[in-house]
């Protein structure tokens, strides 16, 4: 008999996440047939953006993420400076990098240790204690020196992850959250001294990088080969590109692209929809582009069952990421599936913490890296950049030097996102289906396919209302209190 | 066999220096670990990201291992699923289904940790038993109460209203982490749609009366949070308050008056005296054209990127009150102060830590341009 299994809430991600899947037998053995996501949590940005002053919105968008403010607040930048054709002068491109670098180190290093890694290693007498405990503990989890050596590690990335936000406070400001990003660029001035001290902290996290991260995630990848199987997904892929490596903004570290399953394409945003089939959104929400996107909710909709929109390339489901860009860059395409997002991110940090001490010698002591760019009294703008977790877009249009609307597509609309017109899943929906659950009860092989998303749900989800499906539910309890 | 806290610390060992062991050993023969239940209602997860960047009074980890139990975080914890079982969805299911689950689950050894009560079932009655023990509530983010409390769930089918509501009845504190907890910050912005407040107001609203400390910041600073933790366990009471609930220790100075570019902000003044004659004191609202003038006559040109006082660029540092400027922002070390803050990297105040922020506190800059007068 088929039976669903609700898992709520998803723990170690940031904001609050619903999985539902249901699972029946197949050839005699327990798999995922069908898997739903949604969230729990609206804020209501969409409408609290209307009015205020467009700089503002470098600000108060970084407030959708506390993990992920810095790529916000580099969106929110850039869709004011692309719009009005002024590129920041070199020292505040170059800054802006590397605090949205040490944000990615920081980010790709949490997420790895703190939040991914509970599900495969065995913690039990380790970590005997809240809020290591109570947990899952599945027959194929890690155990022994292994799992002594990961939790001594889990501790020391604790320390790496606080280094990376501390360099990048150091051209931002303050982390999480920076307060130096603005249209025109960043309002820091390096000098000699700030400048020794990132590359010191930067020199300390690429040794951490090379003789710790990556072997862990590889020898992780070996202790469960089978990931390397499961989670697939839906096969595209989507990048917006990031870190612009001169003033022309065409040159980035990770370029931009779209991969349809056998090739890397250009990718080209106009053709971005959002579609609303499967969202509490009015019809009228539907098929439309994020520019001029519309949130109606409507929450009585019949077939629909989430409160993310699900944003369509080409009408295809793509899936944004660092497995995305490394793809799409050409640094790696072993494969598509759970652990080839693990393997993919830690090679990211390694890529992106490599480059940036490249990018602490172009900068110039002493000069500033800011330009004047007076508020755009009307204007229609996008910044396109990424996110550690994908793919983020900012859509601003501006009236009477006031915002008149704002769009935000975040990389976890892309990933967790619901059916679609064609009645596609979205790409997490899609990477559940077929996975084995061993233990209904321990549904571990969820877990861990959805943590290699890494989501991120603060922004991708829209508003919540109680679970009214019919049918046999197994809650899994945490006896968390 | 099972380790101990203490076994953990051999395990630890090897990435912490010998002045850290020192410390983490004196937490354990200290004062025990009180049992903190963390919810997280409309925020950003900002403030556990803060939370993990702790190292002046104690790290993230000490902090987890040493000095708190901390029985709920959605962000960190291992286990995932609904912490709260509510009697409606178990109503939902069949005993059949129920005795079933309840069997399979609890031989899986993790759950009967909390079976307190020892019934073969985790659920509000072994909640009931924990609460007898006292514990601290910490909330990070907004509490909804539009649309019943809907906008914002933490499992199962509670609400975080109804979450606030039942932990904060039997709390024996509430810790309200971050400006959208305190005051309702960037989640209750205007228009407020899905009329966000904060936790003081959440807990009044629901006729629930507690101590209430407001650690404001968007978001915290981790010394204000960990540094008031640990107060708290070594005092054992709630520490000295202002007027809005914050600790004095920490937010109980001017930013402006501990300002590293006060004297140039002074200086502009004077400058506007000078100019204006007769009348004009610190305190007034601020000439402007006297700040922006590049020419040299006052040291404060108004424009981005450039060293100097930031009030003519919209800096709030008058109207906010907490220890930055002293304190700075990700520090490195035990002891050490922060590597930076806002002003210091050239951007104005936005007043994060206030009941105003954001609206009262936008726009945020006034720019009108590299020497263009007002």
């Amino acid at each position: 008999m088929a039976v669903t299994i609700t898992i709520d809430p998803i723990s170690r991600i940031e904001g609050h996440l619903k999985i539902e899947v249901t699972v029946d037998t197949v050839d005699g053995k327990l798999q995922v047939v069908d898997a739903r996501s949604s969230g729990t949590m609206f804020r209501g940005f969409e409408q609290m953006m209307i009015g205020r002053n467009p700089y503002d919105a470098v600000y108060y968008t970084q407030r959708i993420c506390g993990v992920c403010p810095v790529s916000h607040s580099m969106a929110a930048s850039m869709a004011v400076e692309k719009t009005v054709g002024v590129t920041p002068p070199a020292n505040g491109r170059v800054m802006r990098n590397l605090v949205l670098g040490a944000n990615f180190v920081q980010s790709h290093i949490l997420h790895f240790y703190h939040l991914a890694a509970l599900d495969y290693i065995d913690t039990r007498g380790i970590l005997d204690c809240a809020p290591w405990e109570p947990r899952f503990t599945t027959p194929d989890m890690i155990g022994g020196d292994m799992a002594t050596t990961l939790v001594g590690h889990y501790v020391q990335a604790l320390v790496m992850r606080r280094k990376a936000h501390q360099m990048g406070a150091i051209f931002g400001g303050k982390l999480p959250c920076v307060s130096t990003f603005v249209p025109g660029g960043c309002t820091a001035i390096p000098t000699a001294e700030k400048v020794n001290q990132f590359r010191a902290l930067l020199t300390e996290l690429r040794s951490f990088i090379d003789t710790t991260f990556i072997p862990d995630v590889q020898a992780l990848g070996n202790a469960f080969a089978d990931y390397y199987q499961l989670g697939a997904g839906s096969g595209n892929l989507i990048a917006y590109g990031v870190f612009e490596t001169d003033s022309t903004g065409l040159s980035q570290l990770l370029k931009r692209g779209w991969y349809d399953g056998s090739a890397v394409q250009p990718m080209e945003p106009g053709t971005i929809r959002e579609y609303v089939n499967s969202s509490w959104f009015s019809d009228d929400c539907g098929n439309l582009h994020p520019a001029g996107g519309l949130t109606e909710p409507a929450p009585d909709k019949p077939g629909a069952y989430s409160w993310v929109k699900s944003p369509r390339y080409l009408e295809t489901v793509c899936e944004a990421g660092p497995l995305a860009r490394m793809w799409i860059n050409g640094d790696y395409q072993r494969g598509i599936s759970a652990m080839d997002r693990l393997v993919a991110r830690a090679l990211e940090t390694k890529k992106v913490a490599d480059a940036m001490d490249g990018w602490l010698n172009e900068l110039t002591i002493g000069q500033n890296g800011y330009t004047y760019i007076p508020v755009p009294v009307t204007m229609k703008g996008k910044g396109l950049v990424e996110a550690p977790r994908g793919a983020l877009g900012h859509w601003v249009s501006i009236d009477n030097s006031k915002i008149s609307r704002y769009q935000v597509i975040t990389p976890t609309a892309w990933n967790a996102s619901g059916r679609d017109q064609k009645s596609q899943p979205g790409p997490i929906e899609q990477a559940l289906m077929g996975s084995p659950v061993n233990d209904p009860n321990q549904p571990v092989e969820v877990l861990r396919i959805v943590h290699s998303f890494d989501p991120c749900l603060a922004c991708a989800v829209h508003v919540a209302r109680p679970n009214s499906r019919s049918g046999v539910t197994i809650p899994i309890r945490i006896a968390a209190v | 066999m099972r380790l101990t806290r203490r076994d953990f610390l051999k395990a630890a060992a090897v990435f912490l220096s010998a002045a850290e062991l020192m410390d983490l050993h004196k937490a354990l023969a200290g004062y025990g670990a009180p049992p903190v239940i963390w919810l997280d209602g409309q925020s950003c997860s900002g403030d556990t990201v803060s939370f993990l960047n702790s190292v002046h009074y104690a790290t993230a980890d000490e902090v987890l291992i040493q000095k708190i139990d901390l029985k709920f975080h959605k962000t960190v914890m291992a286990m995932a699923g609904d912490f709260a079982i509510s009697p409606v969805r178990l109503r939902s299911l069949s005993e059949g289904d129920v005795a079933a689950f309840s069997s399979q689950w609890l031989q899986q050894g993790g759950g009967l940790n909390y079976d307190l009560n020892k019934d073969q079932k985790v659920d509000m009655q072994d909640f009931a038993l924990l609460q007898q023990r006292g514990y601290i509530l910490v909330v990070e983010g907004a509490i909804p109460f539009g649309a019943g409390g809907r906008y914002c769930g933490v499992g199962g089918e509670m609400t975080i209203k109804d979450a606030v509501a039942y932990f904060g009845q039997y709390a024996d504190l509430v810790l309200a982490v971050g400006t959208c907890a305190t005051f309702g910050g960037i989640s209750a912005g205007s228009p407020n749609p899905t009329e966000a407040k904060s936790v003081s107001a959440s807990l009044a609203d629901l006729k629930i009366n507690k101590t209430v400390i407001n650690l404001p910041g968007c978001p915290v600073h981790p010394d204000w949070l960990v540094g008031t933790i640990v107060d708290l366990i070594v005092t054992g009471k709630a520490p000295a308050l202002d007027s809005l609930l914050r600790p004095t220790k920490y937010f109980g100075t001017q930013i402006h008056d501990h300002c590293p570019n006060l004297t140039k902000y002074q200086d502009n003044y004077k400058k506007r005296a000078d100019n204006h004659g007769e009348g004009v004191t610190v305190g007034m609202t601020s000439c402007l054209t006297c700040h922006s003038n590049t020419d040299g006559a006052v040291k404060n040109p108004r424009k981005l990127g450039m060293t100097g006082c930031l009030f003519a660029l919209g800096c709030r540092g008058r109207q906010t009150y907490a220890d930055c400027p002293t304190r700075k922002w990700n520090s490195g070390g035990k002891g050490e102060y922060g590597i930076n803050w806002c002003v210091e990297a050239g951007s104005p105040c936005h007043g994060c830590t206030e009941p105003l922020f954001p609206d009262g506190m936008s726009p945020f800059f006034t720019l009108n341009g590299p020497g263009v007068d007002d």
